[in-house]
């Protein structure tokens, strides 16, 4: 939504206020006020230089109707661009760069259609030719050039390099118009040195083929203008008539300035027409010019071509012929309907040249020409722009680029024009690339038949620098006189920059040209065409229908490969060329030459007015147009410039006339969309594409300083194209089972049982017990000290051990042993078990002391050493074991197994070593245990191991064991680890087994003595029987208790 | 620099659990002798490990001594007694006085705690039926008669014949030796995996990890 831009205050209003809300300035001001106030100071300057040239030129040709001026009332907002065409050396110093080189390359409008009212300086402008193309000051230059017309040219030419390539497009409508002035320029042939060979070979047969090509009765024969091919380049500013090419030698000079040497030697290969002349014709070339020739089937094709070729409508220019449809329809006529290139052609070649038929095609002389049809197939949108009602909808800068047309149209004060309608096709095409297309804007006017008042703005005043310059470059040879201008040197400096396709392409225009027949001249030569640039004044004559530019013929593509650049040729052309060929030839065959409409031009030829002599104001004389032109779009519009739409969604078909419908069915439409060229879509501004990603409802930001103030959206609101998205929303709901659900809960509750602490269960009640325990206490040391004191034999000993039973096999292996043998003895028992221990080793140490043994005591126990001496001193008495002398104490051996097993392997250098002692292992007491050096395990006569401890007597037996061989290992052990011994017994890894104290009085027994077992065996007895008593007791009082307890909980319960 | 020291720390001890391995296996001399040796260093080392001990329980006590805290009677009397024994160990003068030290302080100590072990035993038994009256508890107190009742001999009749030579030899030669063989088992195949873990630096108790 745009907001009214009180001039006062620069404050934005709404639309619907008239008055300004904060300061109270009326907002009711011609947009043209309105815009200047808001405009900045270059562009205000160009508005005021626009208004002013109306004045001075006043309207001789304004129609019935007049168009509301640019600015109009209803248009709220100001035309800031207005103006631009008049651009002057002030101006430039506040424009960019870029705008300076776009529009300082080629003239603006309103200077080239006022030219022919200002008298022309006979002095060339050779300051203008000086400076670099970019210094801004340039267009200004180029201007002052425009109206001093041709005598600048042949000097600024040669110098001046041209940097803006732009500038080129309108030197094939200066070299059209010059050429015709240049019979005998010479082409240079180093221009072809630099094309590529398909290149080279085009521009060899637009060279050659040229003669053969009646050029001016291509603007007769082409009865579809928007059916033509599309030569784009040539619709950017190669569509003149020769009458239009009087402004080429004024244009050519600032064009030559900055225009680059490829475009310099574009025109100038057709200027130089003389020196083609001489250069041989290809044989492709010749078949295409007979082709031509036999095509059209008319006398003077060749004279149409050459004309075609000369005038303007550069070689390549015959692909799209246009212009010759767009006269043909405007006269009514339709001289060859078959032509309808356009089906095929991409679109936006279609677009860019069918501006030019269809702004023509609408008769005007009451609608009886068949061109005024093909809009029948247009989208409603397009046809409503037919109604110049309709064009309101249209954007401000299409319809000001538009506008500028009849403006041009209406200084050539045509007759036509004044009748016919508005064409949809004016507005369809955008702006920008009608510019391009400057032949057809051109000929809007006697479509329009409107005139414009002198009060109007310029018609380019909402266009675009870029925009209008392009335009400038054609309407810059509307306002000279071709055959005063266009030197030799002009055209040489376009040789060197020109690029090879296009000067190629200079080569095909030729061929398709000589579609119409006309009489032409011989085309023997290159330099029939090239001096042809005579022959479209004659060709050009109001009378005479054979000028311009002829429609697209299919030999004229063909023409192509026979050089051998068919196959280097571009897709798009070589289909333009294969569809074409199958139209074109009935069509051809079909239209008379004589028939061919006259165009526009011809006519405001034979009416004795040029175009440029009407000194009419640039204004659009469509009254949808110029309606438009101020409407509140204007500024968004041109600087949007969303134009892709129509590119790609207008058809050929859609842009074909009606007035050949029989051509059209038959034409096939497979073309694919077409894609613009790489420079083309340079030439779009870059906010067309901003404009497409930003959001059109977003608030537009109006420019408060610089060159752009007061200009709306001119600067994208965002940093990059992309447009941020808001994020994608996804279901939070997950897709899961029953299950999935059950154990989700059940994790969920665990996790929350965490937090609760847990009460630890009830202790049950225990009933104190501490006077049982005593009681028990005492009775066991009662009966144990009863039975002990009195020495009592009340309980029986046990049976004698079997042989077989443990501790039968230990006194067998004991009383197997030699006398003096060395035994070596285990001592690891606590003394806590010395009372067992004792009772059971007793014996077994008693017994080995009755047969002299040699005792050697070691022990993993600390108290090892301690608990052997007091074993011993219970035999002292009976037994005289001495220290040193019957037995030693190895001493304490350290380290668990690994001790153990060092022990067993080298037990000389393991113990039995000491500073106090000396070597236990040289005591009489071992001295047959070291056996050669050798002292080992093996060497005693047995080994007896007395522990308590099962995990003891394990290592002893799973370390030492092995090393003993066949050596005896027996065990005394307490009653405890009787069951975990006992395996090793029943396995032979140890040869007997005393246990516990019932062992020891087996020994005794066995032995025949009474021994301290047997003095403790009553007590034992008594205290095992009271022990079992309690047990019993106690288990069934527990029992009973239990049973208590538990019936009183359910009477608890029950309760 | 610790990751140098953990790895090199395994490393001696995995190689040197290959090596004694391979000494009980493969009689090479060269491997047996230096098994010996590792064995040694093993046995000093324990030795000194032992000696720590004593030191570490004396400074503890010591220290418990200076604090004055109430328990540190019984430090002292710890203190006091194991001087007496190193001396007594040290000085020839005082061997004799070994023999009064194990003969009526420890051995009597520990025998009555045996005693009051034997009491303890009795107690819990009375009351594991007031606890606990299921079948495990019950089977429990069984065996533990009749083994009390094959162990000893009643008076004027000796041992029970069934019980002393049947049931009771049934329970400790069959009942207890198979399930102290499946112990024996176990440990094996506990000291096994024990050692395999050790050889591939799994289980590092030297430290490392």
């Amino acid at each position: 939504m745009s907001d009214l831009v009180c001039p006062v205050c620069g404050k934005s209003n709404p639309n619907t206020v008239e008055v300004c809300q904060y300061c109270g300035a009326s907002l009711k001001r011609s947009s043209a006020a309105s815009g200047t106030s808001d405009l900045p100071g270059w562009l205000k300057d160009i508005r005021k230089s626009t208004n002013a040239e109306p004045a001075a030129t006043p309207d001789t040709t304004r129609p019935a109707q007049p168009i509301e001026p640019a600015g109009a009332k209803d248009v709220p907002f100001p035309d800031f661009l207005a103006g631009l065409s008049n651009l002057s050396d002030e101006e430039d110093d506040e424009s960019p760069d870029w705008l300076n080189n776009l529009r300082g390359v080629l003239p603006d409008p309103p200077l080239i259609y006022a030219a022919p009212s200002m008298p022309r300086p006979a002095q060339p402008p050779a300051a203008s030719t000086e400076k670099p193309p970019e210094q801004p000051a340039a267009p200004p230059a180029e201007n002052k050039v425009f109206e001093q017309l041709p005598a600048a040219q042949p000097q600024a030419e040669p110098q001046t390099p041209n940097t803006d390539w732009l500038k080129a497009f309108d030197l094939p409508d200066s070299s059209g118009s010059v050429g015709s002035d240049i019979p005998d320029a010479e082409i240079d042939p180093a221009i072809y040195a630099d094309l590529p060979d398909w290149m080279a070979s085009l521009a060899g047969l637009g060279g050659q083929s040229t003669p053969a090509q009646p050029e001016p009765s291509v603007f007769e024969q082409s009865p579809a203008p928007a059916n033509e091919p599309v030569d784009w380049l040539s619709s950017l500013g190669g569509d003149f008539t020769a009458e239009d090419n009087f402004a080429t030698s004024e244009s050519s000079a600032p064009v030559a300035g900055e225009t680059p040497d490829w475009m310099a030697r574009m025109s100038s290969s057709q200027a130089e027409s003389g020196t083609v002349q001489n250069q041989p014709e290809p044989d492709w070339l010749a078949s295409l010019s007979s082709s031509a020739v036999e095509s059209g089937g008319m006398p003077g094709a060749k004279e149409d071509l050459q004309s075609s070729a000369l005038l303007g409508s550069d070689d390549w220019s015959g692909l799209r012929g246009s212009t010759p449809g767009v006269f043909d329809a405007s006269e009514g006529n339709n001289p060859n309907p078959g032509v309808s290139a356009l089906d095929e052609t991409p679109d936006w070649i279609t677009n860019l040249q069918g501006s030019d038929p269809v702004s023509y095609e609408p008769d005007t002389k009451g609608g009886s020409s068949p061109a005024v049809s093909p809009f029948g197939e247009l989208p409603d949108w397009m046809t409503n722009l037919r109604d110049p009602a309709a064009t309101l909808e249209k954007p401000d800068w299409l319809a000001n680029l538009n506008s500028s047309t009849p403006d041009q149209t209406s200084s050539a004060n045509i007759p036509q024009a004044a009748e016919t309608p508005v064409t949809p096709l004016e507005n369809d095409n955008s702006a920008w690339l009608a510019n391009l297309g400057g032949s057809a804007l051109d000929y809007k006017a006697p479509v329009s038949g409107q005139t414009l008042e002198s009060g109007q703005p310029a018609p380019f005043a909402d266009q675009p620098d870029w925009l209008s310059s392009l335009q400038n470059s054609q309407d810059a040879s509307f306002g000279d006189n071709p055959k005063q201008n266009q030197p030799e040197s002009h055209e040489t400096s376009f040789r060197d920059e020109v690029p090879d396709w296009l000067t190629s392409l200079q080569g095909i225009s030729t061929p398709v040209d000589s579609v119409p027949a006309q009489a032409q001249p011989e085309p023997q030569s290159i330099s029939d065409w090239k001096s042809a640039p005579s022959v479209p004044d004659e060709a050009l004559k109001p009378n005479e229908p054979q000028t311009q530019n002829q429609p697209f013929e299919p030999e004229d593509l063909e023409g192509f490969s026979i050089p051998g650049g068919t196959g280097e040729l571009p897709d798009w052309l070589a289909r333009v060329s294969q569809a074409t060929a199958v139209e074109n030839k009935p069509v051809q065959g079909q239209v008379p030459a004589a028939t061919a409409p006259k165009t526009p031009r011809q006519q405001a030829n034979e009416s004795g007015q040029s175009m440029i002599g009407t000194g009419q104001p640039v204004r659009s004389e469509v009254p949808g147009l110029a309606s438009e032109s101020g409407n509140d779009q204007n500024i968004d519009s041109i600087f949007s410039m969303e134009t892709p739409d129509w590119l790609s969604n207008f058809l050929p078909a859609a842009s074909q006339p009606v007035s050949a419908p029989s051509e059209k069915d038959s034409t096939p439409n497979d073309l694919p969309a077409a894609e613009l060229p790489s420079w083309v879509q340079a030439l779009r501004p870059m906010e067309s594409v901003v404009e497409e990603t930003s959001d059109n409802d977003e608030p537009q930001n109006v420019e408060n300083e610089g060159p752009l103030a007061g200009l709306r959206s001119v600067l994208p609101t965002q940093p990059g194209l992309t447009v941020a998205k808001a994020p994608r929303a996804y279901a939070n709901e997950l897709l899961i089972n029953e299950t999935q659900h059950a154990q989700s809960a059940l994790l969920e509750n665990l996790i929350n049982s965490e937090k609760n602490p847990q009460l630890l269960p009830k202790r049950p009640k225990v009933s104190r017990i501490q006077p049982v325990r005593w009681t028990i206490a005492a009775v066991l040391l009662l009966v144990v000290f009863i039975f002990a004191g009195l020495g009592s034999n009340v309980f029986p000993s046990p049976a004698t051990p079997g042989e077989t039973s443990a501790v039968g096999m230990f006194l067998n292996t004991v009383g197997n042993l030699p006398d003096n043998a060395p035994v070596l003895v285990i001592m690891d028992y606590q003394p806590g078990f010395a009372g067992e221990m004792e009772s059971a080793l007793g014996p077994v140490l008693e017994n080995l002391m009755n047969k002299k043994a040699r005792l050697a005591f070691v022990s993993t126990s600390p108290v090892g050493g301690l608990m052997a001496d007091r074993l011993l001193s219970k035999f002292s008495t009976s037994y005289s074991y001495q220290i040193g002398q019957q037995y030693v104490k190895l001493g304490y051996l350290p380290g668990g197994a690994g001790g153990i097993k060092v022990f067993a392997d080298q037990p000389a250098t393991t113990l039995g070593q000491d500073t106090r002692s000396g070597n236990l292992w040289d005591t009489p007491v071992l001295k047959d245990v070291t056996i050669n050096s050798v002292t080992s395990l093996a060497n005693f006569a047995a080994v007896i191991v007395a522990t308590d401890n099962p995990d003891i007597g394990r290592l002893w037996i799973e370390q030492a064991q092995p090393v003993l061989g066949a050596k005896p290992m027996l065990m005394v052990v307490s009653a405890q680890a009787e069951p975990m011994i006992q395996p090793y017994f029943q396995s032979g890894q140890i040869s007997g087994l005393v246990t516990g104290m019932e062992g020891g009085l087996l020994y005794e027994s066995a032995l025949g003595k009474s021994g301290q077992a047997r003095t403790y065996w009553d007590a034992y007895s008594a205290a095992l029987l009271v022990a079992e008593l309690i047990i019993i007791i106690g288990g069934f009082w527990s029992l009973r208790a239990g049973l208590r307890a538990r019936r009183a909980g359910q009477e608890q319960d029950e309760v | 620099m610790k990751r140098i020291f953990a790895m090199g720390e395994a490393v001696i001890a995995i190689s040197v659990g290959v090596i004694v391995l391979l000494g009980y296996f493969i009689d090479i001399p060269a491997i047996s002798i230096f098994r010996i040796i590792l064995f040694k260093w093993a046995v000093i080392l324990a030795g000194v490990a032992v000696l720590i001990g004593m030191w570490n329980l004396f400074s503890n006590h010591l220290k418990k001594i200076r604090e004055w805290k109430p328990d540190s009677f019984y430090s002292f009397t710890l203190l006091f007694f194991m001087l007496l024994t190193i001396m007594a160990s040290f000085s020839p003068a005082l061997q004799p006085l070994q023999s009064g030290l194990l003969n009526g302080i420890m051995v009597p100590v520990e025998i009555s705690l045996l005693a009051v072990l034997s009491v303890t035993l009795l107690l819990a038994s009375l009351r594991l039926l007031q606890v606990r009256r299921d079948l495990a508890s019950i089977l429990f107190m069984a065996t533990t008669l009749l083994v009390l009742l094959g162990m000893g001999s009643w008076p004027y009749i000796g041992q029970l014949p069934i019980i002393s030579t049947w049931v009771r030899s049934f329970v400790t030669n069959v009942l207890a030796v198979g399930g102290a063989r499946g112990i024996l088992i176990g440990v094996a195949l506990g000291t096994l995996t024990t050692g395999l873990r050790i050889f591939f630096g799994v289980d590092r108790p030297y430290g490392g990890k």
